[in-house]
């Protein structure tokens, strides 16, 4: 390895500007700022090195900065190499954590920040936890410096493609430590799909377009979460809208919570939003392109890319693309029908939009930063496998976050909680609980 | 034959006239001619090396501008140009220094307030 570097930002002069968005962002964190208050003093974490390799946004600086105050050391770099906020990785560098991170990395640069978070201070330190989000930190380490495993105590990860990387290593036995889902947490899914969706959904195709959506119809593919908080963003709004899918009973689910399901060639015709929800891939095909009506906008909040078929919308009439303004971009079909597709079909709440609100991430962060602590005081009661939280530190989450909402919460008495079999203070729901 | 104008003498031509010498305009001229060519020289030196520099330059903001990068970069900032080892050999731009990682190094630039990248020698 090369020499110790403290941290490698774009520029740090824009260090007071992210200072200012954290300390803004901190009032809509409340689930990260009790934990300071609750552990501030304690320091549970005291001893842990922690590498972090997660969206290096303004909502991430307050999660980092409540590890460390929680006692931990903290090294940070981005899980994406467009994703960095430039103002919140200077200010988390000007506060003296060393952070590798910038806006517009390529794949060599994108590895180096993450090699350069393995290892703390000047002398060298290995890290003893891993907070993922995707799971290339995890990979790195597990690959390319598998001598540093004896050390770590655990690892905890934030979405659904990092752990799914996580089962198939315990399927083929090469998970080599403990780990947490962060992922599946109900405070942390439902939220961060069901209701930052509703939150941005709506905000993104604002944005880019300044349509009305008062009375357009709107077709949302696929009623899971995402789908439920999409199809309520555009609701909120005024759209007629319809859902397409395959599940029947997200299906019913949708018909019951009155919307209009049906197929996709049955909807298409008369859309004048589509948008793709489904994780799925091939869902906006050339049939649909070809079906629809001109100005029909067009875009994805799933997963990749693949949901609309930008291939072959770009083979075939690529050479007619016009960019009306960064992320949207209009094409021009035969009979002079122009498709307006936004964030070139990738997730249109964070190409058009600002991604989810503060407040949903200080969800998954809350569970993050309990997953840590969990695994980083509690390592010897967890073996190589992947785990959930537990039920108890999942409605902690939530009660953190009820304060700061002016939340009023009932309490079981004896004799009720005698009735239900349950504690006073929870867990109030058995695991398989689908809320 | 004519007999010579003695007022178109180049040399003395009576006992009582002053000494005449003339001058050595030839040398003069040689001497002359050396040094405007000398300074002619010189200006076509500093021009084709002015010239040379400034196709440099362009050689290297052209290699810079053409580079890959996918941020904004800033003015007043210094900027390193290195070698991908792909079949491309392509060209990328990056915040990361030479000493901090083994990568092909090209060369450093900064970037000046008219968007011209200098070269920064070792």
């Amino acid at each position: 390895m090369s020499k110790y570097i403290k941290y490698k930002v774009k520029d740090i002069q824009l260090a007071e500007w992210g200072r200012r968005e954290i300390k803004l962002a901190e009032a809509e964190m409340p689930g990260l700022m009790s934990l300071r208050k609750e552990f501030g003093d304690k320091k549970p974490l005291k001893g842990a090195r922690i590498a972090g390799c997660l969206h290096m946004t303004i909502q991430t600086a307050v999660l980092i900065e409540t590890l460390i105050e929680l006692g931990a050391e903290v090294t940070w770099s981005s899980c994406n190499i467009f994703s960095t906020q430039d103002h919140a990785a200077a200010a988390i560098a000007s506060a003296g954590i060393p952070v590798y991170a910038w806006k517009g990395m390529n794949e060599e640069e994108f590895d180096w920040c993450i090699e350069q978070t393995l290892f703390f201070g000047e002398d060298k330190k290995p890290l003893n936890m891993i907070l993922d989000d995707g799971g290339d930190l995890t990979n790195m380490v597990l690959d390319k410096y598998p001598e540093l495993v004896k050390d770590i105590k655990g690892l905890s990860e934030e979405t659904t493609t990092g752990v799914h990387r996580l089962y198939d290593r315990v399927k083929n036995g090469t998970l080599p430590l403990p780990a947490i889902n962060v992922n599946d947490s109900v405070t942390k899914s439902k939220f961060d799909n069901k209701y930052g969706c509703k939150e941005s959904a709506v905000d993104a195709i604002r944005r880019a377009t300044d349509i009305m959506l008062a009375g357009k119809r709107v077709v949302v593919a696929g009623y899971g979460d995402v789908g439920k908080g999409t199809a309520a963003s555009f609701s909120g709004a005024g759209s007629i809208v319809s859902i397409t899918e395959i599940d029947p009973i997200c299906a019913l689910q949708a018909s019951m919570d009155g919307y209009e399901v049906k197929k996709m060639s049955t909807l298409i015709p008369n859309a004048d939003i589509v948008i793709t929800t489904t994780g799925n891939k091939d869902i906006v095909t050339k049939e649909c392109f070809l079906a629809m009506k001109d100005k029909t906008i067009v875009c994805n909040i799933g997963h990749f890319d693949n949901e609309i078929d930008m291939a072959w919308l770009n083979d075939n009439y690529g050479h007619t693309k016009e960019e009306i303004k960064p992320q949207v971009d209009k094409y021009t079909l035969e009979n002079n029908v122009d498709i307006i597709v936004l964030a070139e079909g990738r997730l249109v709440n964070l190409g058009c939009a600002t991604g989810h609100p503060s407040f949903v991430m200080s969800n998954s962060f809350t569970n993050q930063t309990l997953a840590q602590i969990e695994l980083w005081t509690n390592s010897k009661n967890y073996s190589n496998d992947v785990y959930m939280l537990p039920k108890k530190l999942d409605e902690k989450v939530a009660m953190l976050h009820l304060d700061a909402l002016g939340v009023e919460l009932e309490k079981l008495n004896k004799t009720q909680s005698d009735y239900l079999g349950l504690k006073i203070e929870g867990p109030f729901k058995p695991e398989h609980y689908r809320y | 034959m004519e007999e010579k104008k003695k007022n178109l003498l180049k040399y003395a031509g009576e006992i009582s006239s002053p000494v005449i010498k003339q001058d050595d305009i030839k040398k003069w001229e040689s001497d002359a001619v050396k040094s405007v060519n000398d300074h002619f020289a010189q200006k076509f030196n500093e021009i084709k090396n002015e010239y040379s520099k400034l196709i440099d330059e362009f050689k290297w903001n052209d290699l810079v501008y053409k580079s890959n990068y996918s941020f904004k970069p800033i003015q007043g900032k210094t900027y390193h140009l290195y070698q991908k080892d792909d079949e491309k050999k392509s060209l990328f731009l990056s915040i990361i220094g030479p000493d901090e990682w083994d990568m092909l190094y090209i060369g450093s630039f900064n970037l000046m307030s008219n968007n011209k990248w200098e070269k920064i020698d070792e």
